[in-house]
């Protein structure tokens, strides 16, 4: 349903998604039985591909040819494919999207060379773009989620992390490959740097918005809307902004480190869920994500005329107003 | 070039791909980067054996390098638990291993060359994956499969850079340098690796019935008499190259055992 709404946003593309969505097919594509079988499964897995129509929608505002566009978006589809083939392992997810991980359905070492299969194609894939600026913008972006990941796992369970650690980390995690996205698909397209600059800053607005809203509902929505335990990333280590926000409050700390131990109960995540939702916290991660999302709309309103505004505009305040 | 020359170079090479590949975290938790000597001795041999050899070549042998140690390190993943933060981040340090290649590629800038380098590990990826296939297929597959696993990089930098005629022995010398550390870690371990119980059941296709051990033993006495043949009947091989491929054959060396997979 989200998604659907989401596709209606961007309406305008849909036929040149559907030109992605069959060259990701393509480029998916493997003489190994294990590798085409684990990549279809991906692909039905579906996912909103919110990074081809930041890609798209960006080149709009230069010369936009779907021929070279298609080989950004679809390179930046399949390292966010990777990564998430490769997460699965780091954090032994079983489902993902309501389907069994490659990991749970083969095994962690299928799941690397998977995820490295996947990685390569799609630097096969951007090698049709001769522009040295848009590798070089990739690979730094790379680069620099993989080391957001790391510190991500080095943040684990500290609880007493400044909030600046958590903003580095989702920066890091998720707003730049959206920034990255917006900033490639105007630097291919051929928009002057001033625009290309706006549009990344807007990229990385919207992911900055986006990623506290994610972390704002893991807390906020029922076991059944997550397909998984609220409060999951409590659970497993990670410490988000909300969880920072009440850390200091007495009556909710002794349950945080009890969650972060392994040692709470299922009673006790509820009354952890219900005094956090309950709290100050939750509204003040949305005004800070709301700063973010205004930050995000007045780059688009700097922008040059141009219908796609509208789409960009609607984007991030879907992004970072959904409410699941 | 004598062999204190040739260590020298191999020491190089290794330390510019460890410099490159430095990461504090990393480091303290999975270690320091898996770079294999002998990968980096064949990678290097054109230069070994006196070839014109440029900066550019020393960079992008290095890339090679690092491509090597990203896919290595995820040979490293336990194939049930990866759950304890040493294989959490050694998934991590592939990933990053691999953005490094690229960003040092794109620096050059040589894109033409990260097609096909990336080309290559896309032909690795699905190698290492046939492993888990339950198709059961002749032997000479299977050394086909090693062959691109151990080798496919380094013959793309040969033909790149037109060192073509290095590459037969190149692929016979790194093929007989996994199969024997396969020999080895069964014999230490009598553990089989996916790899060998592949191999053991293509006997399937013969009518003798060997152990695994048994047909390690085979085939790496086979490839080591094929290389021999190869060294001798390579003239445009340095005398002193030879001599140092012979001294480096598996019979000759006993390298510590790392995990290995695909």
């Amino acid at each position: 349903m989200e998604k659907m709404k989401l596709k209606l946003l961007y309406s305008d593309l849909k036929s040149d998604i559907e030109v992605i969505e069959k060259e990701l097919e393509t480029a998916l594509n493997s003489s190994s039985h294990f590798l085409n079988d684990a990549s279809l499964h991906l692909l039905k897995a579906g996912g909103k591909r919110i990074r081809p129509v930041f890609v798209l929608l960006s080149a709009k505002f230069g010369h936009y040819d779907i021929e070279q566009m298609k080989k950004v978006a679809v390179s930046l589809e399949l390292i966010h494919m990777a990564s998430l083939v490769h997460d699965d392992v780091i954090d032994d997810s079983e489902m993902r999207r309501g389907r069994p991980t490659v990991k749970s359905q083969w095994n962690n070492r299928v799941a690397m060379y998977t995820g490295d299969f996947i990685f390569a194609r799609a630097l096969q894939y951007i090698t049709d773009i001769d522009n040295p600026k848009a590798h070089e913008i990739l690979s730094k972006t790379m680069v620099e989620i993989c080391v957001g990941e790391v510190i991500q796992i080095e943040d684990k369970m500290q609880l007493d992390q400044n909030i600046r650690d958590y903003f580095r980390r989702i920066k890091r995690k998720t707003a730049l490959l959206i920034a990255s996205s917006c900033h490639l698909g105007a630097v291919v397209a051929g928009t002057d740097d001033q625009i290309a600059s706006r549009l990344k800053r807007y990229g990385y607005y919207v992911g900055m918005s986006f990623q506290i809203i994610d972390d704002i509902l893991d807390l906020t929505s029922t076991d059944k809307q997550l397909g998984k335990p609220a409060g999951s990333d409590l659970l497993q280590g990670n410490i988000t902004l909300p969880v920072l926000l009440v850390r200091d409050d007495p009556a909710i700390r002794p349950l945080i480190e009890k969650a972060l131990e392994g040692t709470i109960t299922e009673d006790e995540r509820q009354e952890l869920l219900g005094k956090i939702r309950g709290s100050e916290a939750i509204k003040k991660a949305k005004k800070i994500s709301d700063t973010y999302l205004q930050k995000a709309l007045r780059e688009v309103d700097a922008l040059p005329q141009n219908s796609i505004k509208k789409s960009l505009r609607d984007i991030a305040l879907y992004m970072g107003k959904r409410k699941f | 070039m004598n062999a204190a020359n040739i260590d020298n170079k191999i020491q190089e090479l290794q330390t510019n791909i460890l410099m490159q590949l430095h990461h504090r975290t990393l480091l303290k938790y999975t270690g320091q980067p898996i770079v294999e000597n002998e990968t980096l001795f064949y990678l290097l041999l054109p230069f070994l054996n006196g070839e014109k050899w440029t900066n550019e070549q020393d960079e992008v042998a290095t890339t090679i390098g690092m491509i090597y140690t990203a896919l290595h390190a995820h040979d490293q993943i336990d194939e049930v638990d990866a759950t304890s933060k040493g294989q959490q981040l050694t998934v991590l340090a592939g990933d990053f291993y691999s953005g490094m290649y690229y960003q040092m590629l794109s620096k050059i800038p040589n894109i033409a060359l990260i097609r096909l380098l990336s080309g290559g590990v896309v032909d690795i990826s699905e190698k290492k994956t046939a492993v888990y296939e339950p198709t059961i297929r002749p032997i000479a597959d299977w050394l086909h499969t090693l062959t691109v696993i151990e080798s496919k990089s380094i013959e793309q930098f040969m033909k790149h850079y037109h060192f073509d005629q290095y590459i037969p022995l190149m692929q016979q010398a790194l093929v007989l340098n996994r199969l024997a550390y396969e020999l080895r870690n069964l014999q230490q371990t009598h553990m089989q690796t996916r790899i060998v119980a592949a191999i053991e059941k293509s006997e399937q296709f013969t009518s003798t019935k060997r152990s695994a051990e048994r047909i390690l033993e085979d085939l790496v006495s086979e490839l080591s008499s094929t290389l021999i043949r190869s060294i001798s009947t390579s003239p445009f091989l340095q005398d002193e190259v030879k001599t140092l491929i012979i001294s480096r054959m598996p019979t000759h060396t006993c390298e510590q055992l790392t995990t290995r997979e695909g």
